[in-house]
């Protein structure tokens, strides 16, 4: 089967100014050769702290950025060939729910106009009794009564209105919806609501996500396949089980470990890693971990090691590839 | 057994409106005690009332608000009786607190050292050198790297972890007998996080502090606190030791926001939600606050409103299926 969406390679660089009195030009490396396949009907959750280009790599699938290098396959097809029409309908298939939904609605819009919106700019044929069908549709998709279109996004509360910016997401009948923080705005009530329903909408209507949370459990619960991301690089992935339970490679050790806990009893080993994440705009040499790392090898610093299968999932370390360390030395 | 550290009795906040028409019940006959050293974790949603009940602690409210009822009695004085200027011989020197935006909480236009060192020269009246000298081992003692050098620096040079850990510096500076935290994890990395709770934890160790955790995540309350209170809509529904919190919640609140985590490991079924959403601070409802979104009411729920109850040692419940 052909997955829904491929990237290969993705690279994306933002250059930066030089300085008042020169110096050499500089770039953030945001994503730095990223490879990921998301299946139809599946989730794919991006893992990692601020920095880590999760939110630059949802902005290349949203085509809100151009990559620097490496492409987007959608289809099977590459979205660097695609015509300005094949585009538009590549636009239509994936859509995006954002953290804040304060943030995402127009406040001056009645809920049934934001709604409608997307259909009404794309989809000039439709008549307004066909808009109003689908209206009603994606409405009871959500969990919103039909007469929720007549009021303000003000109306509603936050677990609301996150229900009405799905909605929006789904009037076009998308193929993949792109949820960064779908729920960290949201009360703690409120957000098994919202995480329920997204996957109700998943079984019933076949949709894929990339899901991007730093809740690492909720990331866990909602995905299939877990990539981890650090500076720019995915350093594991592999099945979501498989990662969060047995991870391998100790900077996903760390982050789960550092995850809070469900219960007073339950004891991890507890890994604190030391200082912070380095700066993007100049990642350290070798593995991008190595300044934190607990388990720092001399030839970490020199050469990055490459993804290679370690029990059933795929990690970037070299404490799981000796051949790579002797290429490397 | 000696006096606890902090004694809250009935307290009542109300939020009054300019022309005294709207009341805000935000906080209601909250009652709880605290040991030395002990950490209690003050669970709550939006609009429970936790970030108001933290600040009627330290008497920090806004003009609109109003202690109406109950007591605090800290180190066996009752704080809300006391005059202003007594409290500002109380707060930042016995009570400190940590909020939750760093860069809120530090002065942009003066530099780490100041920032450290003010609370001494305020409280203790140490010199301007000898106050320098102990923000240098303050920061140490919270695990900045080049402490000499970081006191010159000004909060923007310093990441978002670091910065918190000045704030931490700063809190217990004049060795406080309770520190008092309002999320102050949430605008952190997970393994900055992680980074900042584990020091809480050694700083609490070394001094003896009391601590109260103000969050809304259950989490942060499993792996740091000893004792839970659980508020909705302004009032304590639930309190006790955190392990009986956890096997055996009685309130169907804290039963419902304990089952709609998800937990890592566990099999991807449907998470228990919690229908509706908290009520308006500002319109609560009759009886029970809980009882609109309650999965086990009863017909006494609407109208009547529960009393705590003692459900286990140390353990008490604001409900009818245990009143």
């Amino acid at each position: 089967m052909t997955p829904l969406l491929e990237a290969r390679g993705l690279v994306k660089h933002f250059p930066v100014r030089r300085g008042l009195f020169g110096g050499p030009d500089k770039a953030v490396r945001a994503v730095d050769d990223v490879s990921f396949v998301i299946e139809p009907g599946a989730t794919l959750g991006l893992v990692g702290e601020s920095g880590c280009g999760k939110t630059t790599t949802a902005k290349l699938v949203l085509l809100l950025e151009r990559p620097t290098a490496g492409e987007i396959r959608f289809d099977g097809e590459s979205l660097a060939t695609l015509d300005a029409e094949r585009l538009r309908r590549y636009r239509h298939s994936v859509q995006a729910v954002f953290q804040d939904p304060y943030a995402s609605l127009n406040p001056r819009m009645r809920v049934g106009a934001i709604i409608a919106e997307p259909l009404v700019t794309n989809e000039k044929q439709l008549s307004s009794a066909e808009v109003g069908e689908r209206l009603r549709k994606v409405l009871d998709l959500v969990g919103l009564p039909a007469r929720a279109a007549e009021l303000f996004p003000h109306e509603f509360s936050g677990g609301q209105r996150q229900r009405i910016a799905i909605a929006r997401a789904l009037t076009l009948s998308p193929r993949l919806i792109v949820l960064d923080e779908p729920v960290s705005a949201l009360d703690v009530s409120i957000r098994a609501q919202i995480l329920n329903l997204l996957k109700d909408l998943q079984r019933e209507l076949g949709l894929a996500y990339l899901f991007i949370a730093h809740d690492l459990a909720a990331v866990a619960h909602m995905s299939h396949v877990i990539a981890v991301m650090y500076l720019g690089r995915v350093v594991e992935t592999g099945a979501a089980r498989t990662v969060a339970t047995q991870p391998r490679h100790p900077y996903t050790k760390a982050l789960f470990a550092a995850a809070l806990p469900s219960h007073p009893d339950e004891s991890r080993d507890e890994v604190v890693l030391p200082g912070d994440v380095p700066s993007p705009l100049d990642p350290p040499s070798g593995c991008r971990f190595h300044t934190r790392c607990p388990q720092v090898m001399p030839h970490c610093s020199t050469t990055e090691p490459k993804l290679a299968c370690v029990d059933g999932r795929d990690v970037a370390c070299y404490l799981y590839d000796p051949a790579g360390v002797s290429k490397a030395g | 057994m000696a006096e606890p550290l902090l004694d809250v009795r009935g307290l009542t906040t109300h939020y009054v409106s300019a022309r005294g028409t709207r009341v805000t019940r935000a906080v209601q006959e909250v009652s709880f005690s605290l040991r030395d050293g002990e950490t209690l974790g003050v669970v709550g949603e939006s609009g429970s009332g936790k970030s108001t009940l933290a600040l009627s602690l330290l008497r920090l409210l806004p003009p609109a608000a109003r202690i109406v009822a109950g007591s605090v009695r800290f180190e066996g004085e009752d704080l809300v009786a006391k005059p202003e200027s007594e409290m500002r011989h109380i707060r930042g020197k016995r009570m400190a607190m940590i909020l939750q935006d760093p860069m809120a909480s530090l002065n942009p236009l003066f530099t780490i050292g100041d920032q450290v060192a003010e609370p001494l020269r305020v409280h203790e009246g140490t010199s301007r050198r000898g106050a320098w000298e102990r923000a240098r081992e303050l920061l140490g003692a919270v695990r900045i790297s080049a402490p000499n050098m970081r006191v010159r620096n000004y909060p923007h040079e310093l990441s978002g972890g670091m910065r918190q850990r000045i704030v931490g510096a700063i809190a217990i500076s004049c060795g406080p007998r309770l520190l008092i935290a309002d999320e102050p994890t949430t605008s952190l990395d997970v393994t900055i996080q992680a980074q900042y709770l584990s020091l809480l934890r050694e700083l609490q160790r070394a001094q003896r502090l009391a601590l109260i955790f103000i969050t809304h995540n259950l989490g942060i309350v499993a792996r740091m606190c000893d004792a839970v209170a659980v508020m909705y809509a302004g009032r304590v529904v639930e309190a006790g030791p955190v392990r009986q919190i956890f096997d055996a919640p009685r309130h169907p609140y804290t039963r419902a926001l304990i089952e709609s985590i998800p937990r890592l490991g566990e099999a991807n079924g449907r998470l228990t939600a919690i229908d509706g959403q908290p009520p308006d601070p500002a319109a609560l409802p009759e009886g029970c606050a809980f009882h609109p979104r309650c999965p086990v009411r009863l017909e006494k729920c609407a109208t009547e409103r529960p009393r705590d109850t003692a459900v286990g040692a140390g353990h008490r419940t604001a409900c009818w299926l245990h009143g």
